[in-house]
C-alpha cells in the first residue's frame, strides 16, 4: 500500500498566523493589481475585434506593429502564439469593430505579400454586446454565489459556511490577481474557469467540514483545535490525491490543449492550487479563531 | 450484499442504453463512404461538433430601426423569415437561425465562406424597375453647372460636368470622385425636379480606369421586388461583348405584375428601364418592344456565384430594414481541426496519467476506479449523443476536467475503506462502511460544482455552455459510476472470491 502521508499529525492550527499572514499579503497585492492595473478585459467584454493569423514564414512582432501603425491601429494588442513566431492574435478593443478585420487583412497582404497566410479566427463584438455580456456574467456569478451560500448554510454550521465563502473569495481574488499580473486576456471563458474554481474550492471546504463535523460528535472531550487538526489531517491524503489528479488533467490541457484553451487551463491551474491551500490553511483557521473569541456551548 | 443480481442488471441495462445511443455518433465520425442521406439521419441522433471545432461563423444581427415606424420586434420577425429562406436556399449543412431577445437574430453556419455568407445575409435586396429620364439629363447637367457657379463665384467653369466622362453611351465619373460628385448633387438639390434623381451604377472598368456610371431616373418605381415570382441565374445570352462569360438573373413576374410590366414596356418603347438593386443601377436596357410574357433579366458583371446568390435573395424577398452585425465569430476550418486534435490529445494524456496514477496508488482497487472512470466517459458521450449535445473546445476541456475531478469520489471512498481497514474491520464491512460514509461527502461536494455548471449553462454564452454541459453530465454520471457501479464491482468480487485481504 502506497501512502502519500502516513498517519499525519501536522498541527495546522498552531501555525495559523503564518497562513493568515501569507494570505493577507497575497490578497492585498491581488486587490492592488485588480484596482490599479485592472484586468486585461477581452473583446467579449469591451467590444472590439480580434483576428488570429498564421503565417507560412516567421514574422517578427515589430514588423507586425509597423503594419498596424500604418492603418492607425498602433494600439492593437499583438499576442504571439507558440514558439514558431508565425502565429499571432491581433486584438483591438473598443469602438468601431466594423472594418478592423478587413483592414488588417489588407495591410498584411500588402506588407507581407510573399508570406502565405491563413486567417484562423475572426471575432467582432460591438461594445453594446460586450456590456450586456458583462452584466449577464455578473448576474451569473452573483446567482451562483447565492445558491452556494444557501446550500452551504443549509448543510453546515454558519461558521463553516462563512469560512467557506471567505475561502472562496480568497481563491477567486488571488486567481484574478495572477491573471492581472500576467496580463492574460480576461474573457468569458476565463470567467467560466473562475466559477469552476469556486465550485472546486467549495467542494474541498465541504469535504473537510464534513469530516470535522463528524469528529466533533465523536471527540467530545478534546479541545476544538484538536478536533480541527484531526479533521484536516484525516482528509489530508484525500486533499493531496484529488488536487493531484485534477492538476494532472489541467496540466495536460495546458500543455497539449492548444491556443484556444490555454488561458482557461492556466486559470484553472492557478485556482486549484490556491484552492487547495485555502481549504487547509484558511477554512479551519477561521473557524478556530471564531471558536476562541466566541466559544460555542457544547451540548 | 443485497440484490447483487438486480444491481448488476441495472448496470448492464444502463450500459446497453449507452451503447444504443452512442452508435449513431460512432458511425457518423468513424465510417467512411456514408451516403448523404445516411449522414443526415445519423446526425439527428449524434453529437454535434461546435463551430469552434468544425469551423464556421456565428453571427448576431440587429435590425437597424433608424427612421422606420414599425416595431423592432415585427421587423425582426419579418427579417428572420427572409433570412431563413435565404440560408435554406444557400444550402448550408445544419444551419442554426434563432430569434433572440432585443430584436436580434442569431445565425450559425458551419464551414462557409465568410464574405459570401455575410453578403448573402445582409443584402437588403430592394429591387426596383425605374424609367430613365435620359431626355432631360443633358439640360439638367447644364443647370447644375450654372447653379453651382452662381453659388460660388470662385468655382471653375462647369464644376459638375467637368467631372463627367463618357462611358459608352452613358455618362460616368472616376470612382474616386464619387464623394465630390455626391456633394455637388446635394448642393444643387433645389434645382433638381422633384420627380427625378441621379443614381449611380456599380464600380466597373472602362478603358483602363475604374468608373461609375450616372443615370437620371424617375423617383417612382414602376415595379419592385415584390412583383417577382421566381428568379434564376444562368449564363448571359446577350451578344454584347461586355457581357461575354458573365452570368445573369432571369426574373419571372407574378401574374398581376406581368400585366403591368407589359403595359409599361408597351408605353415606353425606345426609353430605358433601369433595374436598381439597393440603390445601385445594375443595368438600364432600352425597351425595344412590349414584353408580354412577364420576364426580364438583370445583366451585369456577375460571376456564376454572385448571380446565384442574387437570385436567392431576390426569391426570398427584400429585408424590411438593413441589418447590422453586432457580434461575429468566425473560425477557420484548420483552427477547428487543430483544436480537435489538441483537445483529444489532452483528454487522452489526462486520462492516461490519471488511470496510471490510480493503478499505482491503489493497486488492484485502482482497476475499479479506472473502470468507473472509463465507464463515466462512456456515459458522458452517450448522454451527449442522446440529447444531440454539441461538443465545443471548452466542452473538451470539461471532459478533461471531469477525468481529474471524477476520481475524487473514488479517492474519498478508497481512503475511507483504508481507514476502516486500519481500525481492524473485515473486508466486507470496511467496503460497506467506506461507501456509506463517503457517499454523503461525495454528494455534498459534487452538488456545488453541479450548481455552478447549471448556472454557467443558463447564463453562459456560446462555447462556455459546452463546458458547463460536459462538466455537469460528467459529474452526474460520476455519481453513478464511481459510487453505484464501483460498489457493485467490489461486492461482486469479495462475494465471489472470498477476499480476505483487499489490495487498496
Amino acid at each position: 500500500m502506497i501512502e502519500i502521508v502516513r498517519n499525519p499529525h501536522i498541527d495546522f492550527i498552531s501555525k495559523r498566523k503564518y497562513g493568515f499572514m501569507f494570505s493577507a499579503v497575497v490578497i492585498t497585492i491581488s486587490l492592488l493589481l485588480i484596482f490599479i492595473k485592472g484586468p486585461n478585459f477581452g473583446i467579449d467584454f469591451t467590444g472590439g475585434a480580434l483576428i488570429q493569423v498564421r503565417f507560412e514564414e516567421p514574422v517578427n512582432t515589430a514588423a507586425l506593429r509597423n503594419s498596424l501603425a500604418r492603418i492607425g491601429k498602433e494600439n492593437a494588442q499583438i499576442q504571439s502564439l507558440g514558439a514558431m513566431k508565425n502565429e499571432y492574435i491581433i486584438r483591438a478593443a473598443g469602438e468601431d469593430p466594423g472594418g478592423f478585420a478587413n483592414s488588417v487583412k489588407e495591410i498584411l497582404a500588402e506588407d507581407f505579400p510573399d508570406n502565405e497566410k491563413e486567417f484562423l479566427r475572426e471575432e467582432t463584438v460591438e461594445p453594446k454586446i460586450g456590456k450586456e455580456l458583462l452584466i449577464k456574467t455578473i448576474w451569473a456569478v452573483v446567482i451562483a454565489l447565492m445558491l452556494i451560500l444557501i446550500y452551504v448554510s443549509f448543510r453546515f454550521d454558519y461558521r463553516f459556511g462563512t469560512a467557506a465563502v471567505i475561502a472562496l473569495f480568497h481563491d477567486a481574488l488571488f486567481t484574478i490577481g495572477v491573471l492581472v499580473l500576467t496580463q492574460r486576456e480576461f474573457s468569458i471563458v476565463v470567467v467560466g474557469a473562475i466559477l469552476t474554481i469556486i465550485g472546486y474550492s467549495i467542494n474541498d471546504s465541504i469535504v473537510i467540514s464534513d469530516r470535522i463535523r463528524e469528529k466533533y460528535t465523536k471527540m467530545r472531550r478534546e479541545s476544538y483545535n484538536v478536533i480541527l487538526n484531526t479533521g484536516l489531517n484525516e482528509t489530508l491524503s484525500r486533499t493531496i490525491l484529488t488536487v493531484g489528479t485534477t492538476l494532472l488533467a489541467v496540466i495536460a490541457l495546458l500543455v497539449f490543449g492548444g491556443s484556444v484553451i490555454a488561458d482557461f487551463a492556466f486559470t484553472l491551474l492557478v485556482g486549484f492550487i490556491i484552492g487547495t491551500y485555502s481549504s487547509i490553511f484558511i477554512l479551519a483557521n477561521i473557524v478556530s479563531v471564531w471558536e476562541e473569541r466566541f466559544p460555542k456551548k457544547r451540548k | 450484499m443485497r440484490h447483487i443480481g438486480l444491481r448488476i442488471g441495472i448496470v448492464v441495462i444502463a450500459v446497453a442504453l449507452g451503447i444504443y445511443s452512442i452508435i449513431p455518433t460512432f458511425r457518423l465520425y468513424t465510417e467512411e463512404n456514408l451516403s448523404e442521406a445516411a449522414k443526415i439521419s445519423l446526425a439527428k441522433r449524434a453529437i454535434h461538433l461546435g463551430l469552434d471545432l468544425r469551423g464556421g461563423m456565428h453571427l448576431v444581427l440587429e435590425v437597424d430601426t433608424v427612421d422606420i415606424q414599425e416595431k423592432p420586434q415585427d421587423l425582426r420577425d419579418r427579417a428572420f423569415e427572409i433570412i431563413r429562406n435565404r440560408v435554406d436556399e444557400f444550402g448550408v449543412y445544419e444551419p442554426v437561425i434563432e430569434k433572440q431577445s432585443g430584436g436580434r437574430i442569431l445565425i450559425q453556419l458551419p464551414g462557409v465562406d465568410r464574405e459570401r455568407a455575410v453578403e448573402l445575409i445582409k443584402k437588403v435586396a430592394h429591387l426596383e424597375f425605374r424609367l430613365a429620364a435620359d431626355d432631360r439629363m443633358g439640360e439638367l447637367i447644364d443647370k447644375v453647372d450654372q447653379h453651382l457657379q452662381g453659388e460660388d463665384s470662385l468655382a471653375f467653369e462647369q464644376p459638375f460636368s467637368s467631372y463627367l466622362l463618357s462611358v459608352e453611351r452613358d455618362a460616368g465619373f472616376d470612382y474616386r470622385d464619387e464623394d465630390s460628385v455626391t456633394a455637388m448633387i446635394a448642393r444643387a438639390q433645389e434645382i433638381i425636379p422633384a420627380d427625378v434623381e441621379f443614381v449611380f451604377g456599380p464600380r466597373e472598368e472602362h478603358t483602363g480606369r475604374e468608373v461609375k456610371r450616372i443615370y437620371l431616373l424617375k423617383k417612382e418605381a414602376e415595379l419592385t421586388g415584390e412583383a417577382i415570382r421566381d428568379a434564376r441565374h444562368g449564363p448571359n445570352q446577350s451578344s454584347n461583348l461586355q457581357y461575354v462569360g458573365t452570368w445573369e438573373i432571369d426574373l419571372h413576374f407574378k401574374r398581376e405584375a406581368a400585366r403591368r410590366f407589359a403595359t409599361i414596356t408597351g408605353r415606353n418603347i425606345n426609353r430605358r428601364l433601369a433595374i436598381v438593386l439597393d440603390g445601385v443601377v445594375q443595368s438600364a436596357p432600352v425597351i425595344t418592344e412590349r414584353i408580354p410574357q412577364g420576364r426580364a433579366s438583370i445583366t451585369g458583371q456577375f460571376t456564376a456565384e454572385q448571380a446565384r446568390d442574387l437570385a436567392i435573395v431576390l426569391r426570398a424577398g427584400a429585408l424590411p430594414a438593413p441589418l447590422r452585425i453586432v457580434e461575429e465569430r468566425t473560425v477557420g476550418p484548420s483552427l477547428g481541426r487543430d483544436s480537435i486534435e489538441s483537445g483529444i490529445k489532452a483528454v487522452l494524456i489526462a486520462g492516461a496519467l490519471v488511470v496510471g496514477f490510480m493503478l499505482v496508488y491503489y493497486s488492484l482497487s485502482g482497476f475499479v476506479a479506472d473502470f468507473a472512470l472509463l465507464l463515466n466517459l462512456f456515459f458522458l458521450i452517450a448522454v451527449l449523443s442522446a440529447f444531440r449535445g454539441s461538443l465545443t473546445m471548452p466542452g473538451i476541456a470539461g471532459i478533461a476536467l471531469t477525468i481529474g475531478m471524477a476520481v475524487d469520489a473514488n479517492v474519498l471512498i478508497f481512503e475511507r475503506i483504508r481507514e476502516e481497514l486500519k481500525v481492524g474491520k473485515t473486508t466486507r464491512t470496511a467496503i460497506d462502511q467506506g461507501f456509506a460514509r463517503a457517499w454523503i461527502t461525495i454528494f455534498d461536494s459534487n452538488i456545488t460544482t453541479i450548481i455552478i455548471g447549471v448556472i454557467l449553462f443558463i447564463f453562459g454564452s456560446g462555447s462556455i455552455r459546452g463546458f458547463a454541459l460536459t462538466l455537469t453530465i460528467g459529474l452526474l454520471s460520476n455519481l453513478f459510476t464511481a459510487v453505484f457501479v464501483g460498489k457493485v464491482i467490489f461486492n461482486y468480487f469479495t462475494y465471489k472470491f472470498e477476499v480476505h485481504k483487499l489490495r487498496i
